[in-house]
């Protein structure tokens, strides 16, 4: 349980803090992630969680502004999707690749 | 040995989901894609910029508009602050109108933009610029610098830059004098660099010169096609420039003066509503500036440092395009090796340029350039055209400008008015000393013979310019007795001008009715200005449908409704009207039905039909032409016929489109406005929702075509005391800001702002600080 929470908190801030570096970094927080928790399905679970947080902490730094709804709106438009859901299944999948890369590296090489 | 299997599949996959998304990340990354637009769009209510390259603080007051009033101790650093608050509200639209003209769109969109570029890099607006520079006065150079500086000052600070470079993955860059200067010569091309020449040789080359007389009529007699078989290569030219990405001008403008013996307030009064295209960010921006030697309010082109449409506290202007032909085409005749070209029994040296193309995704791409005595050389089909346009010289607008904007009085605004080359353009003037003027401006060419109105040899020398018509002989008045000036792109002189102008001029309507307008009172209030600039009044329709209800003969109800609303119509071009919707519609089938069979015959299908004054003119006169006869049957038509066949063409189409029930129709269901974006057409997010308008092409308040994308680009009415102006858009560029389309709720219905220099509400104040 301890590292199921731990790890899930290294994929929230560091994913959250790799991504300002570039986006595709936030595998590298599930990776490490995946590798604390160990377990599969937890993996899988808590680093799509982890990812959509991350990425969810990102973009509502924005939402205060009072400017956010007509940005996502415009974001909408261009995207022809809802914006914000897929861009928060996005790094929830990379986060969660990540994770059970982390996952099966540990298994792979260290036990 | 399963798990280093999975883990290879895993990564495998994450490698394919990241190369599968990576081209969305720029937009939808949660860090630095478009939701960091999200942060505040407003100039926040006070601000310090310290440690620029002043000589002086500057302040800066944004009005509830959003418009900047500029305080400043001395000009250049005015001018640096003009450039720093163009580039805060519209850094985009600024870099995208340097890149268009100087060849370097591909920079940024790639590919797709490769021809255009070719096309303006032969044309060498940029050289030109260049070579202007170099010949322009010490002051207005320095001008021209302290305002680059401002922009570039900007550039530096913004963080994030605007939207359009994160959609677009791209980023600013430097911006120079000679980029203000090709984007004024880009402004001068829109309005003046016609391509008409060559479509009047494929014409008459297809359908004869008389006839193409008949259609187009010249200021000056007829004269026979110079060179045959340039219609190939005139056509293939066509489409070179047609592939040109342009700024989306619609030429034409109103403006008009009125004495203080005609004013009822005693004051004068002067108005111009330029018809240009209006996009978003608008072409306008409108500034108020002050120093020790300006205080001048207008509208200024973002990119470029001077207010080109306004007032100071003792004169204003305005300006409408006089439409000269100060552009013309000389066949050369080239060496085999296209190094030498023939002119007047010698070989002379072809300059040749090389310019090199940067393409984003592509490599580098060079295109030599060929130059003649006339101008850039144009070659296709074999055959060469060199470009002599009036805008490749070295002209001095800005410096025209910036003295026009600190002129006291009319002879230091004249000073201004003989440095404005290009394009030539009617200036309209009013002081508060009671003074009214018009005066058409700018380079017009002398030709040692003929009109240029189609190419011409170039090897002989009979066709080359041998000066400019002098100043003092262009078009002018000066307080007139009828106590009042008008101009809306007619042909400025009579018949009796010793010069050749040019042969495009709009139809006489706009003017005609501004005329009867300012005529009909005695004594005009500032209601009257506004009242004639939402002039919706149609003459040629008041002509054109007496003559074609009398002779249509109804054939169902449909027609004998749509009858009806023509014939008790009162020629108002109203949006919630019938009768203009039956009345344009029918224009469009009469025009296509009367000259299309003989265009597709001739093999030119594309070619333009003749305006709807020529129109007039051949139904007044449907015995002295063989036009209304379609030559694709075997009969001989009439204009009755003709007129029959597409009014019963027009009722068949409106009903499909609307209803059966002609009583539901309106104008505005067909006739609407756009206002687009630069980048619009690729990022539809952008526009402005499409809205019913009023008005038609011959309309005072103008608006062209059924999606018209262009009309008033600005409305002022000046009496030097309650002040009004009006523009489609707003301030900003930033599509997230209220200042972006705030206005356009207000033009929409011809409604305008007060023009406050002084006891306005300040919104934001910004201080520019010296280091």
């Amino acid at each position: 349980m301890k590292k199921d929470i731990l790890g899930c908190a290294v994929i929230v801030v560091l994913g959250a803090a790799l991504t300002v570096a570039h986006w595709v970094l936030v595998v590298i927080a599930g990776i490490l992630g995946g590798y604390l928790i160990e377990d599969y399905k937890k993996s899988a679970l808590l680093g799509f969680v982890g990812g959509v947080l991350a990425w969810l902490l990102l973009v509502l730094r924005f939402a205060g502004s009072g400017h956010f709804g007509a940005v996502l709106s415009f974001v909408n438009a261009v995207a022809g999707l809802p914006a914000l859901p897929l861009t928060l299944i996005v790094g929830g999948i990379l986060s969660l690749l990540g994770a059970l890369i982390g996952a099966t590296g540990k298994k792979a090489f260290v036990h | 040995m399963k798990h280093k299997l999975y883990l290879g599949a895993l990564i495998a996959l994450t490698l394919v989901l990241s190369y599968a998304v990576s081209p969305f990340m720029p937009y939808l990354n949660p860090s630095s894609g478009l939701w960091k637009y999200s942060q505040s769009v407003e100039h926040p209510a006070t601000k310090e910029i310290t440690g620029l390259n002043l000589n002086d603080d500057v302040r800066i007051e944004r009005d509830t508009n959003g418009v900047p009033h500029i305080y400043a101790k001395n000009d250049l650093d005015l001018f640096f602050a003009l450039g720093y608050v163009h580039a805060q509200d519209r850094l985009f639209q600024i870099d995208l109108q340097r890149r268009l003209p100087s060849g370097r769109l591909s920079e940024i969109v790639g590919e797709d933009a490769y021809e255009s570029d070719t096309f303006y890099r032969t044309l060498g607006m940029h050289r030109a610029a260049e070579e202007t520079y170099s010949q322009m006065s010490q002051w207005s150079r320095d001008i021209a610098d302290a305002y680059c500086a401002g922009v570039n000052q900007y550039i530096t600070n913004a963080n994030p830059y605007p939207i359009e470079y994160t959609l677009l993955q791209c980023n600013p860059e430097e911006y120079t004098p000679i980029d203000a200067i090709t984007f004024g010569k880009m402004m001068g091309w829109e309005l003046s660099g016609s391509f008409y020449d060559l479509e009047v040789q494929k014409m008459e080359e297809a359908l004869g010169a008389e006839i193409v007389q008949e259609l187009f009529p010249s200021q000056r007699p007829v004269n026979m096609p110079i060179i045959p078989g340039l219609s190939e290569a005139c056509k293939q030219i066509l489409l070179w420039s047609n592939q040109a990405i342009r700024i989306p001008l619609e030429v034409g403008s109103n403006n008009w003066a009125v004495s203080p013996q005609k004013s009822q307030s005693g004051r004068p009064m002067l108005c111009n509503d330029p018809h240009l295209s209006t996009t978003l960010p608008s072409l306008w921006y409108q500034v108020h500036m002050v120093s020790p030697s300006y205080n001048v309010a207008g509208v200024t082109l973002p990119g470029t440092p001077c207010v080109l449409i306004g007032r100071n506290q003792r004169i204003a202007w305005g300006l409408t395009n006089t439409g000269a032909d100060v552009i013309d085409f000389y066949v050369e005749t080239l060496s085999e090796d296209g190094t030498t070209y023939f002119h007047q029994g010698t070989w002379h040296d072809v300059t040749q340029v090389q310019e090199v193309i940067n393409i984003k995704g592509s490599s580098p791409r060079t295109l030599t350039v060929s130059v003649t005595g006339h101008g850039p050389i144009l070659e296709r089909d074999g055959k060469q055209f060199a470009v002599c346009w009036t805008g490749l010289q070295p002209t001095f607008e800005f410096e025209a400008l910036l003295l026009i904007n600190k002129a006291s009085n009319y002879q230091q605004y004249e000073e201004g008015l003989t440095l404005f080359s290009v394009a030539a353009q009617n200036f309209v003037y009013a002081d508060i000393y009671g003074n009214i003027a018009i005066r058409s401006t700018g380079r017009i060419p002398i030709r040692k013979k003929g009109t240029g109105r189609a190419p011409v040899d170039g090897a002989s020398g009979d066709y080359d310019w041998t000066g400019y018509i002098p100043f003092e002989e262009l078009p002018h008045a000066f307080n007139p007795d009828q106590g009042y000036l008008a101009s809306a792109n007619q042909i400025p002189v009579s018949l009796g001008y010793p010069y050749y102008l040019g042969f495009i001029w709009a139809d006489r309507y706009r003017a005609e009715r501004i005329n009867t307008l300012l005529r009909e009172k005695e004594l005009l209030t500032m209601e009257d200005m506004i009242r004639i600039q939402s002039d919706i009044y149609d003459i040629p329709a008041s002509i054109i449908t007496p003559m074609i209800v009398e002779v249509i003969t109804p054939q169902n109800d449909a027609e004998e409704e749509a009858l009806h609303y023509l014939k008790t119509w009162d020629y108002n071009d109203e949006r919630t009207q019938v009768a203009p919707l039956i009345y344009h519609t029918f224009l469009d089938n009469f025009m296509e039905n009367i000259f299309h069979d003989e265009y597709e015959e001739a093999g030119i299908p594309d070619a333009p039909y003749p305006t709807t004054e020529t129109l007039e003119n051949m139904l007044k006169a449907c015995g002295r032409t063989n036009f209304f006869d379609d030559v694709s049957t075997s009969e001989v038509e009439t204009a009755q016929d003709i007129i029959q066949k597409s009014f019963q063409e027009t009722i068949e189409q409106l009903v499909d489109q609307f209803t059966e029930d002609v009583t539901t129709w309106s104008y505005g269901q067909k006739h609407i406005f756009s206002l687009e974006h630069l980048i619009g057409s690729v990022v539809t997010a952008l526009n402005y929702p499409q809205f019913p308008y009023d008005g038609s092409s011959n309309t005072v308040d103008v608006a062209w075509g059924w999606t018209s994308k262009g009309g008033p680009s600005w409305r002022e009415i000046i009496d030097f005391d309650h002040d009004l102006c009006m523009y489609p858009g707003g301030q900003s560029g930033n599509p997230f800001s209220r200042h972006y389309t705030d206005f356009v709720e207000l033009w929409k219905e011809s409604q305008y702002l007060p023009w406050e220099l002084e006891g306005y509400t300040t919104e934001s104040v910004l201080i520019l600080r010296r280091g």
